[in-house]
């Protein structure tokens, strides 16, 4: 009976320890095999919070690949606080006076410089220490009273100073029981993964696990919990960006961290394309137990758009310092006083891409502003001689004159009795070579009028007078041009407008724009600046459509001609005292043609020190090629300024114009 | 006999007990390890980013044109 019983007692007890195993196998299998995939749903599905991870703005990127605008980010941290009191028996820690919450938090700030302070990235001085300690306390003091606005901050003696800081007043009583966690921003651009770890280690979520976590203060007692919120933002960086502010552009400084609110300002950087894509998210997730469930959950925002441009970073540099030494120059010979503005453009004329883009602006105490418009878009003036070729080369192609045209100055210059058209000096009879490169206003209105109304209207149409290039700068001047020629009366057709814009007046041109009138001289055929190549998008390039090119209007035989007579204006002509502003370069004879320009008009115009004059506004400007057999690169310098006289484009503009055209050949 | 099995099977009932909290346990540091590299990651691309701006700001591209200027005229007055 007792061996039955004991036999039944091993039986039952041997059967429960197995039905327990079972059990526990059953339920590991069940778990981990069977319901794997619906378990690892459930958790998932357990999102306690979603972080936005903003995506950065496009990248613009120099014709070589090479960053010219990048977003380089950082991360903001901000603390969520709860600062502790003394202990209390009914279980309430929060502080009741000031004194306790000047405690916790003079704790927390210590903690954080401490935690920084082994940072050796930071190198951080006692000076630094200090001030960093400062600034938190004061943006806690300042999140307290904001939190506080309600409850009538005076009245806990909590005040804003003038300057925008907070200041607490230890004696009040403290209006903190009402105030659960306060919102800090410990740090705006952190950028080293160790001071990340640092702040991480302070983190009351990771203490356990963290080699350093909050210390004591002196009674013992942690006097805050801290969590930290680590936000993606983001800083622009710019390649050469006193160079290149012009034509890349910039954006201001944003305010906060949800979404990029920079806001560009000029160049490239205004253009939608730029814009950032989507955002990444991280979600936070829970397990059953309601801890925080680590899953990698990380979709990261889009990556940015590359911006292909044509920009050569080297030339610009060059472009840069070349129109700087022009606009020294023409300071140097005026007592002191620097051109109101100017503009040098270097192109690359097979592809007609924009390589280089400079601007110089003088500010109100005479010294360059650099961060001033940009020339080449925002700034119009007459040309001047500079457009003689361009229509010479029309007329002769058109057969309406040939090469052995005389005119006389001293007798054509009248063009009726209330309108006679005047040379800068005195000159000979002249034929189509002297008129060229002597830069003659009555040998070329005199030439021009050959082609009569239609003619001087095509010269018009052709090379785009009064329209914006298709550059996309934003921002760019249309300039003007006078109505039809063809629908204008005799009078204007023959005696004013018509003669005018055939030596550069009543046009008003940005100097892209006269770029791109030389630009199509040179082709023989109407065409088009460019400064985008294309973007990249996910890894695919799209190429932007290259501007048409519109139907060729120069004989290729005449265009080659009238390139090689611009050569003389260096030797024998107008430009021909640059030689000494070269440096000591020298080259051979036929690599190198131009063209100078000088307008003068009298007129209400603002002096570089702000003040408005009404007085002469000269522009000197001067156009060149090279080679001149098969152009390669094409180099346009303009410069304004008012009050002055014998202020010419071959003195002050083309030898700033011909350095950079051999620096460019240099390099090609 | 008796004795040796139920020993045996409450050690495989405390032991299957003691590895479910191991692998629970393992779960969890691994998972805080892998959040730590994960961090530790990011931090390191973002350092990466900004050392990167740093150096391309520290030469200054007007200044390694003005050596290379240099070094070529060295260049060619030697082959002179």
């Amino acid at each position: 009976m007792t061996e039955a019983w004991e036999r039944v007692r091993i039986v039952v007890c041997f059967g429960a320890f197995g039905a327990i195993a079972l059990g526990l196998v059953a339920r590991l299998s069940d778990l981990q095999v069977v319901r794997d995939a619906a378990a690892l749903r459930h958790t998932l599905s357990q999102e306690v919070a979603s972080d936005t991870i903003a995506a950065p703005r496009g990248t613009i990127v120099d014709r070589a690949g090479d960053p010219l605008a990048i977003d380089r980010p950082v991360v903001e941290v901000r603390a969520q606080l709860t600062l502790w009191g003394d202990a209390r028996a009914d279980g309430d820690d929060r502080p009741r006076t000031l004194a306790e919450f000047c405690t916790a938090r003079d704790r927390f700030a210590s903690d954080v410089v401490l935690g920084l302070s082994r940072c050796a990235e930071l190198r951080m001085d006692v000076a630094q220490r200090d001030a960093l300690r400062d600034a938190l306390r004061h943006r806690i003091d300042a999140a307290l009273v904001r939190r506080c606005e309600r409850l009538d901050p005076s009245r806990f003696g909590l005040r804003d100073d003038a300057d925008g800081d907070a200041t607490v007043d230890p004696l009040r009583p403290t209006p903190l029981r009402d105030v659960e966690r306060i919102d800090v921003l410990v740090a705006r651009d952190v950028q080293h993964g160790a001071v990340l770890e640092e702040l991480r280690a302070l983190d009351y979520r990771r203490c356990r696990s963290a080699p350093r976590g909050p210390t004591r203060a002196n009674d013992g007692r942690v006097r805050y919990q801290v969590t930290f919120d680590f936000a993606r933002r983001y800083e622009r960086d710019y390649a050469s960006p006193d160079v290149l502010f012009g034509l890349v552009g910039a954006v201001s400084d944003g305010a906060g961290v949800a979404g990029d609110d920079r806001i560009p300002v000029g160049g490239l950087e205004k253009l939608r394309v730029l814009l950032p894509r989507e955002p990444g998210h991280r979600r936070a997730r829970a397990d059953a137990g309601r801890r925080l469930f680590w899953t990698a959950d990380l979709a990261e925002p889009e990556p940015p758009i590359l911006l292909h441009t044509t920009i050569d970073v080297g030339l610009s540099v060059q472009a840069d310092t070349e129109l700087d030494r022009a606009a020294e120059k023409v300071r140097a010979s005026y007592q002191g006083s620097p051109p109101e503005w100017g503009a040098l453009l270097l192109v690359d004329v097979p592809t007609g891409e924009l390589l280089a883009g400079a601007s110089w602006a003088a500010g109100k105490d005479g010294q360059r502003d650099l961060h001033g418009a940009f020339a080449p878009t925002s700034r119009v003036f007459q040309p001047g001689s500079v457009v003689k070729p361009l229509h010479v080369a029309m007329g002769l192609s058109r057969g309406d004159y040939g090469w052995d045209r005389t005119v006389d100055p001293a007798r054509d210059g009248a063009l009726s009795r209330s309108r006679t058209i005047r040379e800068d000096h005195p000159l000979p009879v002249v034929d189509v070579h002297d008129i060229l490169v002597q830069s003659s206003n009555v040998g070329a209105v005199r030439l021009g009028l050959s082609m009569g109304p239609q003619g001087i209207e095509d010269y018009l149409r052709h090379y785009h007078f009064g329209e914006p290039t298709a550059v996309l700068l934003p921002g760019e001047r249309a300039g003007s041009r006078p109505a039809d020629i063809t629908t204008l009366n005799p009078r204007e057709q023959t005696i004013y407008a018509g003669p005018s814009v055939l030596f550069g007046y009543q046009i008003d041109v940005t100097p892209l724009q006269i770029t791109r009138a030389w630009l199509s001289f040179l082709h023989g055929a109407e065409r088009e600046l460019r400064l985008i190549r294309g973007i990249t998008c996910d890894g695919a390039f799209r190429a932007h459509a290259a501007p048409a090119v519109g139907p060729r209007f120069l004989d290729p035989h005449v265009a080659r001609d009238v390139r090689a007579t611009l050569v003389d204006v260096l030797y024998e002509g107008t430009a021909k005292h640059i030689w000494g502003d070269l440096d000591g370069r020298e080259f051979p004879r036929g690599l190198v043609g131009g063209k100078t320009g000088t307008s003068e008009y009298t007129g209400d115009a603002f002096r570089w020190d702000g003040t408005r004059v009404r007085a002469s506004i000269r522009t000197a400007s001067f156009a060149c090629f090279a080679p001149v057999e098969e152009p390669r690169f094409l180099c346009v310098c303009v410069l304004q300024k008012v009050g002055a006289t014998k202020f010419y484009g071959g003195a002050y503009a083309a030898p700033a114009a011909v350095r950079l055209l051999l620096r460019a050949l240099d390099g090609a | 006999m008796k004795w040796l099995l139920a020993g045996l099977a409450f050690a495989a009932v405390v032991g299957l007990a003691v590895a479910t909290a191991a692998v629970r346990a393992h779960n969890i540091a691994e998972r805080a390890a892998l959040q730590r590299l994960a961090e530790r990651l990011e931090g390191a691309r973002i350092e990466a980013a900004g050392e990167r701006a740093r150096l391309a700001r520290a030469c200054e591209l007007r200044e390694l044109i003005q050596r290379w200027r240099e070094c070529r005229q060295r260049i060619e007055g030697r082959g002179s």
